[in-house]
């Protein structure tokens, strides 16, 4: 049930672009074709952010060099405004309050949001619309204007699709004959109109104006609606429309007892993720709060000042020197996982000198001692070496990923992998990944732009697929330009 | 022959209790080699309690030059038993974390993000704003499995029922890492949902571009979720990486690799 917009204009020079759910005006120096794609673009998706996103293309994506523009769109209940140079937002709340926007004096722009509103303005350079503005009412334009001025309509819940019309982007002007204007049958009156709006009738519709009616966008899912079914025991609070700050009895009503206590939660609730991840609190006599021990407790009101007074310039800079615990690569244990907090184990036979071995083997892969005795769950040793053509080598104990600027993210499971990084114009940020399972390595080829090339003796290369592949001894991961990744002492 | 691992910092914070709250429920930390914004929820002051009682378990970190993995998980998991001893027989306060400590891969020095819940952690580099971290929130996960359509989020109005939380009863969060190589110029920014609900992303990238002192720009953040209805409590953490000493020199451009048509040619 989002709020619609009928507009009246103030004829002028600046773009004024109107669609169902929001109004903008653009600065007059935009040209004609920008200020259309623009309207067509947030036609599609009325959204503050489509609508910002559209309008840095036309300034090449420089964020500070936008156009001044206003914008007031739909949202929920209410508005979301945003405001740039000189235009002025002028609001009128449902509840008979009025309030102001400006760009002028913001190094960007003014963003606000607001709750159910009467009616809307927008005026360049401080103009504001009158009563004497065009009679004529707009739900889907791009015209010249100096001023929009909306009243704010709450659409149906349950809106019969209209007709599709033709949808072609609206010429900006020379002005076309205008089109009746249907703009009630899907309207019910604001809750507080400001003013009596000229009867939504066809008959009402000025001359001179252009009125475009198009398909409606795809029945957009109800969300207020879909958002109330929430799963039972997750009580949820939002806080968007509370009218009070949040007082010292706000949970006095509490029954004693009570386990469910989301119903606490002022502004955030939670839900698991799965049933299984959420199990019943153990309840514990209240504890003390721990103290803070280094009188860092926070908020500071100025943590960065603190640091200051260690540094040089007055200035919060640090220098970070080279620490000596975490250097060597083979030192640094892959971290226990947090949910499963168990090191990888594997099944293994062990060789004469105790070395971990897997199970299939007679001789050690480590030191060629002949194996045997009964296989045995052991933690994962190093499966080997990886010699990079760079000259440094990395012991296959943790996870590797490989590329021009490799990042390890969500995906890349418990363990942190290590990264490399190879300084190469033709190696893509991410290329690939090393990865264990078992007594096995695998590698992954991760969409790299150039591709991966495994070379196996006695084979012709193949491209590493993006599914896991099974690298043995020997093996040669090509990367192009002679950057080789050789596999060495695999078991 | 190459210089040692090392970063130079600049960086600024900011909070404020936002217009329509009692209390200021976020806590955090900007002292390197931590960078930390906990947003608690409880009610009361139990919020507060679990918020400083998770910062507190980073404390320990400070001052150290680069952190481990483990000694990330370690902290994380001390933050999340302090805030499950703060459970009472009528309440279980639970808290976000989010945020990002330095940390090195090999001799890469690189930050190692990090989050439970929906507070943010946020990469501004020269092409772009990148949203590192992945909301622990029940709007995220409708979007991963494909219920909600992204152009739908923003109206998406329930935006506060996360998934994931240290205390409030879950007995193992999950804490999601990323690791990124540090670049110079590069700019991180941690913030708790009350500045990324009140403010679009385009909004908080112009601003971070506008403001080259990155105390200013937590500033400017702040007031700007403020003005534009500050209906939460709000934190920001602006760390800008001045420059970046590694021993070899990551070659930075994003998604552009050059394409190569000769590597098929050679290995054909
Ligand atoms: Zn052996």
């Amino acid at each position: 049930m989002t709020s619609q917009l009928v507009v009246t204009p103030s004829p002028g020079t600046q773009h004024g672009i109107v669609w169902p759910a929001g109004m903008a005006m653009i600065d007059a120096a935009v040209t004609a074709e920008a200020a259309h794609e623009l309207w067509w673009a947030v036609r599609q998706n009325a959204d503050l952010g489509g609508f910002l996103e559209q309008l840095a293309r036309q300034s090449g994506n420089n964020l500070l060099q936008l156009s001044p523009f206003a914008v007031v769109l739909a949202s929920g209940e209410g508005v979301k405004c945003a405001v740039r140079g000189a235009f002025t937002i002028r609001v009128r709340l449902a509840d008979g309050q009025n309030t102001e926007l400006t760009g002028v004096g913001a190094s960007t722009w003014v963003e606000r949001g607001l709750g159910p509103v009467s009616s809307i303005s927008i005026g360049a350079d401080g103009r504001d619309p009158g009563e004497g503005s065009a009679q004529v009412l707009l739900r889907d334009a791009v015209i010249r204007a100096d001023a929009l001025s909306a009243t704010v309509w709450r659409a149906q819940p349950h809106t019969p699709e209209p007709q599709a019309v033709q949808a072609e982007p609206a010429p900006a002007s020379p002005v076309e004959p205008p089109v009746p204007a249907p703009v009630d049958e899907e309207l019910v009156p604001p809750r507080a109109p400001s003013r009596p709006v000229a009867g939504g009738a066809a008959g009402d519709i000025g001359d001179s104006l252009i009125k475009q009616e198009f398909a409606e966008p795809e029945a957009a899912p109800d969300l207020h609606a879909a958002t109330t079914a929430e799963a039972p025991g997750a009580a949820t609070l939002t806080d968007a429309d509370d009218p009070a700050p949040i007082g010292p009895d706000d949970n006095a009503a509490e029954p004693a007892g009570e386990r469910r206590f989301a119903h606490l939660w002022d502004a955030t609730s939670i839900q698991p993720v799965e049933s299984a991840a959420v199990r019943e609190p153990v309840f514990i006599d209240e504890v003390p709060v721990p103290q803070a021990r280094h009188g860092v407790a926070s908020p500071p009101a100025r943590p960065a000042d603190e640091w200051d007074a260690e540094d040089h310039d007055g200035h919060t800079i640090v220098q970070v020197a080279s620490p000596d615990g975490l250097s060597a690569p083979g030192e640094l244990r892959a971290p226990p996982a947090l949910e499963t907090a168990q090191a990888e184990t594997v099944l293994a036979i062990r060789c004469a000198q105790q070395h971990p071995n897997p199970p299939q083997r007679t001789q050690c892969y480590l030191c060629g001692a002949p194996c045997g005795g009964g296989a045995a769950q052991a933690q994962r040793p190093p499966l080997g070496r990886l010699r990079v053509s760079t000259g440094e080598v990395l012991d296959l104990s943790r996870p590797i990923v490989v590329g021009r600027s490799p990042r390890a993210g969500r995906a890349a499971g418990p363990a942190i992998p290590r990264l490399l990084a190879l300084p190469f114009q033709h190696v893509s940020g991410t290329h690939l990944e090393i990865d264990f399972e078992g007594w096995n390595v695998l590698a992954i080829d991760r969409h790299s732009t150039n591709g991966t090339y495994l070379r196996r003796e006695g084979d012709a290369p193949v491209r590493l697929p993006e599914a896991p592949t099974l690298l043995v001894d020997h093996d040669v991961l090509d990367l192009g330009h002679g950057v080789q990744l050789t596999m060495e002492g695999l078991p | 022959m190459t210089a040692d691992p090392a970063m130079r910092l600049r960086w600024g914070a900011a909070s404020d209790r936002g217009l329509h709250r009692a209390h200021n429920e976020d806590a955090y930390l900007a002292a390197p080699p931590v960078f930390v914004v906990a947003d608690g929820m409880g009610g009361h002051a139990q919020g507060d309690r679990a918020s400083r009682a998770v910062i507190a378990a980073f404390v320990e970190l400070v001052g150290s030059e680069f952190v481990s993995a483990d000694r990330l998980d370690e902290a994380v998991r001390e933050a999340g038993a302090a805030v499950a001893r703060l459970a009472s027989a009528t309440a279980a306060p639970g808290s976000t974390v989010a945020g990002a400590v330095l940390a090195r891969s090999g001799e890469l020095p690189c930050w190692l993000v990090f989050n439970v819940g929906d507070s943010r952690s946020y990469l501004l580099s020269p092409s772009a704003l990148e949203q590192v971290s992945v909301d622990h929130s029940r709007l995220q996960q409708l979007l991963d499995r494909g219920e909600l359509a992204p152009e739908d989020a923003a109206g998406y109005g329930d935006r506060h029922v996360i998934t994931n939380a240290l205390g409030a009863g879950i007995q193992s969060p999950r804490v999601d890492r990323w690791l990124i190589p540090a670049s110079s110029g590069e700019r991180l920014l941690v913030c708790s949902d009350g500045l990324t609900d009140e403010l679009t992303d385009t909004l908080i990238e112009a601003t971070l571009r506008a403001e080259p002192d990155p105390q200013v720009a937590a500033e400017t953040l702040v007031a700007q979720a403020l003005d534009a209805g500050g209906h939460d409590n709000v934190t920001v953490l602006v760390v800008d990486a001045v420059r970046v000493d590694g021993p070899v020199g990551v070659i930075q451009g994003g998604d552009i690799t050059v394409p190569d048509l000769e590597t098929a040619a050679e290995t054909a």
